[in-house]
């Protein structure tokens, strides 16, 4: 037995398992037959055994090169240091299918295994649903994206993986969390399939899908960051987010899922807007498929790129196939879909999201449409234009601005509605924090508007966000004593996802800052040096002192060593490189990134005197904030951490509702809406909240 | 790539000639022009890079002759004039705004528009339908309702 022939058995089982997922969840819940249920989740478990293996193969395939494996001829070489020989596995098509299937089944096994108690209905229908998407990428790993092909006679070597995925150890980090963020929004879709077939719309299984919805987000933003952060250290050109393609098929579909995380949150407390949220969620999953095809089918160099693969047409054909029975089970269960609930004021927690989810919408279609446009263009016209970041930077500006204004709105807004006085109460702190905040940056001379707005932005939203914390812990000293910390504690456990979402808020206004900052300030001068000789750049002063070259295993690398200082202070020598590998013809940049808090020294080589070794032209660039990026990626995951981490359900207490009802008598016009600040639990708050209305 | 090379040669930069009434630019305001220019041009060898960026032969020949052309006194439009006349539209990272490119421009602003008329009206609908159960919080602030706008339009009417 090959690896090949292991590796593809493994492939073609995860696919039978993943058509009996399929058929015995729909027949298991149509027919409510628990054996058949059984099968189902049992089978979600094989697949991902089954995929399991196959990784585990592929593995063994990569790191012993045995290149009578198709994928290992494709990217394996000798020469490749082991670790990337290992994360090659995601540096082409069929590879990246491959781990995609298979964190697919891990989720899909997941599932299955939490809600394996339950005797609803829902769960078979989620697994069926997450069986049919398995068994569109296993089908694609078995067909036309086989890694596992039989190559003969099996090459001596290989040409080594993509050189931008071995030229650095951050390539093993941001990929696996991009595809844990992207394949985990099969989960909530599956959740919302599942509901339509199951025919029970109500708000269980929204705040289930909304919770893997968390999950997957967090996973989607930390990898969006993380690429951010390696596109950084990496390709040497200084900046961290480009609007490419690539990139941009990640920001979509979180762009979705961030409306729907917000959107989800007036359908439980108001009944509303369930088409909308379905909606919401079938195309984040869509934008997925999508981005996955525009990038990977090669569409975007050219229309005319799309007819000579096959796994293009087989992506256009399941993305109309999801819309298509989508829209069909919509319209089925339109009658489910009613809204129970009505909007009481405009003034209101609830429009402050409704508002939310158009502006990001309106930010998803023009990200889509920008990327999309020059193949409408070229289709249509036959014509070629770019459209690049001066474009998007334009479009989307104001609309992330906007954003940030709601994100200092909405919490501090009650739900249902809210009286003209408290609204002034509630904001003329916050309000008058951002007004400061805006004219002391105008008072230090800052003359740029959008830095100007960002910054009273920022100081508005975290105002908000620290009152409500403020409140918060305040009312739950007054509930249970004990110090401020201890009660800042009690609060992320017992109501954590409302104030990890208000961490996730801070961390969002940290990356807005910092990309006001970095993308107003950055200072750059290209120099060519002689040896010893100085370049002062703001505060900082480069030396050149040498140029090298050295072999090493998979490639060649030319660097210069530089001597650096910040104002006085030495920051030790810098070696910014170019590394040649065999298989590129440009040298792939490597930069010297020097961090701090406030600035960035980043230096890039960008030519070399190969003959004399006598100078070198090499890009300083003075790059300010651009560590808070990080730093608020961070937050942001953090945040949502605590937004997911289970909490043992609480028990129905009846003092606390007691003195929560009390507050709801003490204001008949509901404007704080029941527990606003009490840092009650979900449950509490719900229970409490339908006795004071039923009351 | 080579063509393109060809392309930058066979125009050499002509030094088009400057206008009369213009200061000469300082260092630093060259650095800046050239920086901005360079950053809305798309380097034609590399994926999706602005020639500002980009560390490749061609984009750093591009920058020079951008750096030349503003020295000698061209304005940002007309050096990107010249790439296009070279290159094309395509060498623009953002369209211009004319023909079919207009729809990248308007359409985002049409659907924040549409998608603003929409929950306008489903707000309006969902907000109406609550009166009969609690009296609605507060009468809508801004807008005049059609008779109001007639008596007060009469009333400056007569006041004249």
């Amino acid at each position: 037995m090959t690896l090949s022939t292991l590796g593809y058995a493994s492939v073609i089982a995860a696919l039978l398992g993943a058509v009996v997922m399929a058929v015995a969840g729909l027949v298991g819940g149509y027919r409510d037959r628990p054996a058949l249920r059984d099968a189902a989740r049992r089978a979600s478990y094989f697949c991902f055994f089954a995929m399991s293996s196959a990784m585990l193969i592929m593995e063994i395939a990569l790191l012993s090169h045995d290149f009578s494996v198709d994928y290992v001829a494709r990217v394996g070489s000798r020469e490749t240091p082991a670790y990337y020989t290992a994360i090659s596995l995601w540096s082409s098509l069929d590879g990246s299918i491959l781990f995609w299937g298979w964190i697919l089944s891990g989720y899909a096994a997941f599932v299955a295994f939490v809600r394996r108690r339950g005797a609803d209905r829902l769960t078979p229908f989620v697994t069926a649903t997450l069986g049919i998407v398995g068994i569109f990428f296993f089908g694609l790993l078995v067909g036309p994206a086989n890694p596992f092909g039989l190559v003969v006679p099996a090459p001596a070597n290989g040409p080594g993986p993509n050189p931008l995925l071995q030229n650095h150890a951050l390539m093993g980090l941001h990929p696996p969390l991009l595809y844990l963020g992207f394949v985990g929004l099969s989960v909530p879709f599956a959740f919302a399939i599942g509901a339509l077939l199951s025919g029970n719309l109500e708000a269980g299984w929204l705040r289930d899908a909304r919770r893997w919805m968390i999950a997957a987000w967090a996973f989607l933003s930390l990898g969006i960051v993380g690429g951010a952060w390696w596109s950084y250290e990496v390709l040497g050109w200084g900046g961290y987010w480009a609007w490419d393609p690539v990139e941009n098929a990640s920001f979509l579909p979180w762009l979705t899922a961030t409306a729907f995380l917000h959107s989800a949150m007036v359908q439980e407390r108001r009944g509303m807007l369930k088409t909308w949220n379905l909606s919401l969620i079938i195309c984040t999953f869509l934008l997925t498929l999508l981005g996955t095809f525009l990038t990977r089918s090669g569409v975007l160099d050219s229309v005319h790129a799309f007819t000579e693969g096959v796994i293009g047409p087989l992506f256009l054909g399941f993305i109309a196939f999801v819309t298509f029975t989508s829209l069909l089970l919509i319209v089925w269960r339109s009658d489910r879909l009613h809204a129970k609930g009505t909007l009481d004021g405009v003034v209101s927690r609830e429009s402050a999201f409704i508002l939310n989810n158009l502006v990001f919408v309106a930010l998803t279609f023009t990200v889509l449409l920008g990327t999309g446009f020059p193949l409408i263009v070229e289709a249509m016209r036959s014509e070629r234009i770019s459209v690049g970041p001066p474009y998007f930077n334009m479009v989307a500006t104001p609309l992330a601005l906007a954003l940030l204004f709601l994100m200092g709105v909405g919490p501090a807004l009650p739900w249902r509605r809210m009286s003209a006085e408290r609204l002034r109460r509630t904001f003329w702190m916050p309000t008058a924090v951002g007004a400061g905040v805006s004219l002391v940056t105008v008072a230090l001379g800052v003359r740029q508007v959008y830095p100007i707005i960002t910054f009273g932005l920022a100081g508005f939203v975290l105002a908000t966000i620290l009152e409500e914390f403020r409140k918060g812990v305040s009312a739950r000293r007054r509930i249970s004593g004990g110090s401020p910390v201890r009660a800042l504690l009690d609060l992320f456990a017992r109501n954590g996802r409302r104030y990890g979402g208000y961490v996730v808020h801070t961390g969002i206004v940290a990356i807005a800052v910092a990309l006001a900052i970095s993308g107003t300030w950055k200072t750059e001068r290209e120099v060519t040096l002689r040896k010893g000789e100085q370049v002062k750049i703001a505060e900082y002063t480069v030396q050149f002192e040498d140029v090298w070259g050295r072999e090493e295993s998979q490639r060649f690398v030319v660097g210069v060593t530089l001597k650096t200082w910040r104002g006085d202070r030495y920051l030790g020598e810098q070696q910014p490189r170019m590394n040649f590998y065999q298989s590129s013809q440009q040298p792939i940049a490597s930069p010297a990134v020097v961090t701090s808090l406030t600035k960035d020294l980043y230096l890039t080589l960008m030519a070399f005197d190969s003959e004399e070794r006598e100078h070198a032209t090499i890009r300083v660039i003075v790059n300010p904030a651009v560590a808070w990026l990080w730093i608020g990626g961070l937050i942001v995951g953090i945040g949502a951490l605590i937004a997911i981490w289970p909490h043992g359900r609480s028990t129905y207490r009846p003092e606390l509702a007691l003195s929560l009802t009390a507050d709801l008598i003490a204001s008949p016009d509901a404007e704080a809406g029941p527990g606003t600040d009490t840092g009650a639990t979900e449950e509490e708050q719900e229970q409490v909240a339908t006795r004071g209305l039923e009351g | 790539m080579l063509m393109a090379a060809v392309i930058l040669a066979a125009n050499p930069v002509t030094g088009a000639p400057r206008p009369q009434d213009r200061e000469p630019l300082s260092p630093a305001e060259v650095d800046q022009l050239t920086a901005e220019v360079a950053a809305q041009l798309r380097c034609p060898v590399c994926r999706n890079q602005a020639v500002l960026e980009s560390s490749s032969g061609l984009a750093r020949q591009m920058q020079t002759v951008i750096r030349e052309k503003i020295a000698a006194g061209e304005t940002p439009e007309q050096v990107k004039a010249y790439f296009v006349s070279r290159y094309g539209g395509w060498i623009l990272l953002k369209p211009e705004p004319r023909g079919i490119n207009l729809l990248v421009y308007l359409l985002p602003a049409a659907a924040v528009l549409f998608g603003g008329a929409v929950l306008f009206r489903q707000m309006r609908r969902w907000t109406g339908s609550v009166g009969s159960e609690e009296p609605a919080p507060e009468p809508p602030d801004e807008a005049l309702s059609e008779e109001e706008e007639a008596w007060l339009r009469r009333q400056i009417g007569s006041a004249r």
